[in-house]
């Protein structure tokens, strides 16, 4: 095996590790910032693998561009739930949505 | 004029997309009403574009020829119907949406109009995208202005459950282009006629990116078990951004699915593993989402998951590879479109969250109860309503492939529609009402009318389905010619 | 008035009664006024069917082509008109009767009671005259949802329940077990439609018609056969013009009319290589029946009763349909005509009843013939007819139901027949006896006049009716003929 191949296996390699474990981050996580950061890692692994695997200078650019828009985005919605409801865990976030709804019926 | 009509036509595939998005800038620009004006007026014009080119192309045999467009663009059959279905039921959403501005604060209503018209130009583009960069772009474009438009609800919970969705669709804009990668590398090529083309040497690379792609689209449709996003996402949308969400944003994801699964499986390295895949993400997703959906206990959550059991029968149509599948696959979408309108609409006439908001609702507001009652019988698969319809040609379709377990899936959906769809008409025509009607008052209460008689008669299209067949059948074959 | 015209008639006029009774409810007089004369246009055009019928005119008629390859399309047959003309017969009296049991009970939502009797009327023709086997499951769908409101029509936590159960075993069942058959029986012939000489004849094997068989009579839940029969006791609080149209003019007669269809149109022949399925059918229809009539003697409640006796003779449709053989088909269809007519009269009967003195208990009949005559007198033919005793029409079904089984080599089935026969005389016999011989009860009536003319000569006519198989049977055996021939 030549050391371009050896490198590209590495490297992606290293990207499927950052994408599985940014996403698993930003699936389960209960707390938003660090689904965020999941999501920033998982966008890292994911650049990684367009870049070891030879893809085209323009998805590399879209890609990092759309996701560091969700990054981005999600940074923001993270400042307005903790300015709303003074807590960033999920299980804080849902027990207050639920004090909000009314009750729901007996089937 | 006609000159001028004759070069609009030439354009069609990109006036369908741009109208709407120039509609969006302006929409931004106005007062809240103004830009509602706008805002109906742009999604309509993408619509007239849309549905001329359904019926010259689809229903009237006439050539697919455009002019080649600085985007790079792709149109083929399922291009043009979804796009006529989309922006349908982005207008009825719009329309509808003059009676639900007061969810929004004043200065934030044109940005929510704003990001609806997005959501449908985007979701068009990625329909007519014509290489995987431009199908990512699209996709995530759309996906981001659904999620700030949830977010822009005044009740904060709708910023929880937008954290959910965008989460949620990075984790899938991720997957997605990990996919493209392995696709490029086993390819050579990003264009989806030329990978449906290519001689694929690496096969297990480009049947994983297929599958990774697949399945970062199926998670934006909400397929089950993907939709994690769904219940949180639907549950704390106010109207216009659950009607959006639910009826444009996930018919969106899945044309595309039903798009790429087309191109997919004209390559035989790829086919056979996309077609599993969809297999078994369909049957799971009818299966869970059934299931779901009869424990359901919200409103919204309960369409939501209904949602989710006929997204998984779409995507048993779609594995198939057969022109019939395919077609039956576009049925299942028009009833999903008719069903989401007709529970998500009347829920927002009627100022529905909670199951116990809907007792009565028959009699207090008899069009909205009439709406979420088509949509209920829809969902049990009722003969003469488009629900049937579609389980119907799944069943040909499938049997005629040897796929007799589809039929099984098929008739598992409908016995849950019936303890669901059952419930729902229980409490609207026989249940008093338990609690104040907050259908809102004022002239604009009427502006969802025209939503709920639009997903009443779409739905209805079950009893003379022929010019829809026609459609479904001429999108199919040109999709899989298009794409060998 | 053409045949064609007649077929559209019996589908529409009730579809026009419903809307002219919602939109025409004040004066009450109006509103019983389009009731009544919508239904009797249905019953003419009913009866114009039969004469088209034993003419033998081909009217066909199709609304719409919502499948490729399969229409939703109405034709005349003769069993169809048959069973079409009973009814719509049957239904004049239970508009006359239960515009009248509205008034006497001061019935909530009279208007709306009416207009879902109506469309279970339409939705009952539609099935009657259904031309292949997707118009059929459309109309059983319609039918199942036009009742399920006069189910749950009072709204108390008792009636959403008796809904629920309803809804859910009609549809699950149709759904979940005669819409696979459908399915199956389009993917093996590729056609629905209804022939003469059945649509698998020589196409089945012996394991597929089996299952089909299975699939076919337990999806048909309207024909009350156990696991899936919960839903007729259920209803049985239903208001009483209700459960006329549950188990006289409506549901009970359509599941008979679908198995006969079934039976005759789709297997044919067929149905002689599902023999392990049809007799394990036959026995669980035949212990069924029986104890069926063992539970009605158990209930004290006279509605109750009723409802499980009706059980019992819907039961004994299935065992014909089942023996698989001309003779069978025929005694299935007299029973379905000899069930409309009694349990017609009996219903109607106990309305009048409840309406006038508000008894509904069995001890609290004792007597009530005295005073109430007219009533009683049809009570007890309809009863005569249900036991089977001549030479009321369950009489001649019953015969020709003990003939067939004996014929097919069945005697235990035949015996099991006589056997309910028995059982019913003993939940019916001595409660219509008794109604004539008790001591009279001084004070019976909450109404002060008694029961009106609307009330009870809709009972004596229906009960006459009971009468009328003596005289037709054997001109029916050859109007009938056709439904059993192979179609050449």
């Amino acid at each position: 095996m030549t050391a371009d191949a050896l490198i590209i296996r590495i490297a992606f390699g290293l990207a499927v590790a950052l994408l599985v474990s940014g996403a698993a981050a930003a699936w389960i996580s209960a707390n938003a910032i660090k689904r965020i950061a999941g999501l920033a890692v998982a966008a890292l692994g994911a650049i990684v693998a367009l870049a070891a695997l030879g893809a085209p200078g323009a998805l590399i650019i879209a890609a990092a561009a759309v996701l560091f828009a969700h990054v981005a985005f999600g940074a923001a919605l993270a400042v307005r739930l903790q300015e709303a409801y003074g807590a960033i865990e999920a299980p804080e976030l849902d027990q207050a949505d639920r004090q909000d709804e009314p009750a729901e019926p007996d089937l | 004029m006609g000159a001028y009509v004759e070069l609009a036509r030439a354009h069609a595939p990109l006036l369908m997309m741009s109208t709407a998005f120039a509609a969006a800038v302006l929409a931004t620009l106005s007062p809240p009403r103004v830009s509602w004006v706008i805002a109906c007026g742009g999604a309509l014009l993408s619509a007239v574009f849309a549905f001329d080119l359904a019926l010259r192309l689809l229903l009237g045999g006439g050539e697919f020829a455009f002019l080649v467009e600085a985007v790079a663009l792709e149109t083929d059959g399922v291009t043009i119907f979804g796009a006529a279905l989309l922006s349908f039921a982005s207008v009825a959403a719009l329309v509808a949406a003059g009676a639900q501005l007061g969810d929004y604060e004043k200065r934030a209503a044109p940005f929510a109009l704003a990001l609806a018209l997005m959501v449908q130009a985007a979701w068009i583009g990625a329909l007519g995208a014509r290489d995987l960069i431009g199908l990512f772009v699209a996709v995530e474009t759309a996906w981001l202005a659904a999620v700030a438009l949830l977010a822009l609800s005044a009740e904060r919970s709708a910023q929880n459950g937008a954290m959910r969705m965008l989460s949620a669709g990075g984790v899938g804009a991720a997957l997605f282009l990990a996919g493209a990668a392995l696709i490029y590398h086993a390819t050579g090529a990003l264009d989806l006629p030329r990978i449906a083309a290519a001689h694929i040497e690496m096969a297990d690379a480009a049947a994983l990116g297929a599958g990774l792609i697949v399945l970062s689209i199926a998670l934006k449709a909400g397929v089950a078990p993907l939709h994690e996003w769904l219940g949180a996402g639907f549950s704390r949308a106010n109207g216009l951004a659950a009607i959006v969400i639910g009826a444009v944003g996930v018919t969106g994801a899945l044309a595309v699915l039903v798009r790429l699964a087309g191109y997919f499986a004209q390559a035989p390295a790829m086919g056979d593993g996309v077609s599993i895949a969809l297999a078994l993400l369909g049957g799971a997703s009818v299966v869970i989402g059934s299931l779901q959906a009869v424990g359901a206990t919200n409103l919204r959550r309960l369409a939501a998951y209904a949602g989710a059991a006929q997204a998984g029968g779409i995507l048993l149509c779609v594995a198939l590879g057969s022109p019939a599948g395919v077609a039956a696959a576009l049925i299942q979408l028009t009833a999903l479109v008719a069903t989401a309108l007709a529970l998500f609409g009347g829920a927002a006439a009627g100022g529905v969250r909670t199951l116990d908001g809907l007792d009565g609702l028959g009699r207090r507001a008899p069009l909205a109860g009439a709406a979420i009652m088509t949509g209920a019988i829809s969902l049990m698969g009722a003969p003469l309503t488009l629900g049937f319809l579609g389980r119907w040609r799944l069943v040909e379709a499938g049997v005629g492939a040897g796929w007799w377990w589809a039929a099984g899936a098929v008739i598992f959906a409908s016995l849950a529609g019936v303890f669901y769809g059952g419930r729902l008409i229980e409490r609207l025509y026989f249940r008093r009402a338990g609690e104040v009607y907050l259908g809102g008052a004022g002239a604009w209460r009427f502006a969802t009318a025209p939503l709920l008689i639009a997903a009443i008669v779409v739905t209805m299209l079950g009893i003379a389905p022929g010019l829809l067949l026609q459609a479904a059948d001429a999108a199919a074959a040109h999709l899989l010619g298009a794409a060998a | 008035m053409s045949a064609t015209f007649a077929l559209f008639g019996v589908l529409i006029a009730p579809v026009l009664q419903a809307l002219f009774v919602l939109a025409l409810q004040r004066p009450p007089g109006l509103r019983d006024v389009m009731h009544i004369g919508f239904a009797l246009a249905t019953a003419i055009c009913a009866a114009r069917l039969v004469g088209a019928a034993a003419d033998g005119e081909m009217v066909r008629i199709a609304l719409a082509q919502p499948l490729p390859n399969v229409a939703l399309a109405f034709v005349v047959e003769p069993l169809g008109a048959l069973v079409a003309a009973t009814i719509g017969g049957l239904g004049f009296l239970h508009a006359v009767h239960s515009a009248g049991i509205v008034r006497a009970t001061q019935e909530k939502a009279p208007a709306r009671l009416m207009a879902f009797m109506a469309l279970a009327s339409g939705a009952t023709m539609a099935v009657a005259f259904s031309a292949n086997l997707f118009t059929f499951f459309v109309a059983y769908q319609v039918l199942t949802l036009c009742v399920f409101p006069l189910v749950a029509h009072r709204g108390d936590e008792e009636a959403r329940r008796a809904g629920r159960t309803f809804l859910a075993t009609l549809l699950t069942a149709s759904m979940g077990l005669f819409l696979p058959a459908m399915i199956w029986t389009y993917a093996i012939a590729g056609a629905l439609d209804f022939q003469p000489g059945g649509v698998l004849a020589g196409r089945v094997d012996a394991l597929t018609a089996n299952i089909l068989l299975v699939l076919f009579v337990l999806g048909l839940a309207m024909a009350a056969m156990p696991p899936l029969h919960r839903w007729l006791p259920e209803s049985s609080r239903a208001p009483d013009p209700a459960l006329v149209t549950i188990q006289g003019v409506a549901i009970l007669p359509a599941g008979g009319v679908g198995l006969i269809k079934v039976a005759a149109f789709v297997f044919g022949p067929a149905l002689a290589t599902a023999q392990f399925a049809a007799y394990g059918l036959i026995a669980l229809a035949g212990v069924s029946m029986c104890v069926a009539a063992l539970i009605a003697l158990s209930r004290q409640d006279v509605r109750e009763r009723l409802a499980y006796s009706c059980m019992a003779q819907s039961l004994a449709v299935v065992l014909g349909v089942l023996v698989a053989l001309p003779m069978g088909l025929f005694a299935a269809a007299l029973q379905i005509v000899a069930l409309a007519c009694s349990a017609t009269t009996l219903t109607m009967a106990v309305g009048t009843t409840g309406a006038i003195t508000t008894r509904r208990t069995v001890a609290d009949y004792a007597g009530l013939g005295r005073v109430m005559p007219w009533t009683f007198a049809g009570f007890a033919l309809a009863a005569a007819s249900m036991i089977g005793m001549p030479p009321f029409s369950g009489a001649w079904a019953k015969l020709w139901l003990i003939t067939a089984t004996a014929g097919a080599g069945l005697v235990w089935a035949a015996a099991l027949v006589g056997a309910a026969a028995v059982l019913t005389f003993a939940h019916l016999g001595p409660l219509a006896a008794n109604t004539l011989a008790g001591k009279a009860p001084t004070d019976a009536f909450k109404r002060p006049d008694g029961a009106s003319i609307l009330l009870a000569a809709p009972v004596i006519l229906s009960a006459a009716a009971t009468l009328w198989l003596l005289v037709m049977a054997d001109p029916l055996s050859s109007f009938l003929a056709p439904i059993w021939s192979d179609g050449r």
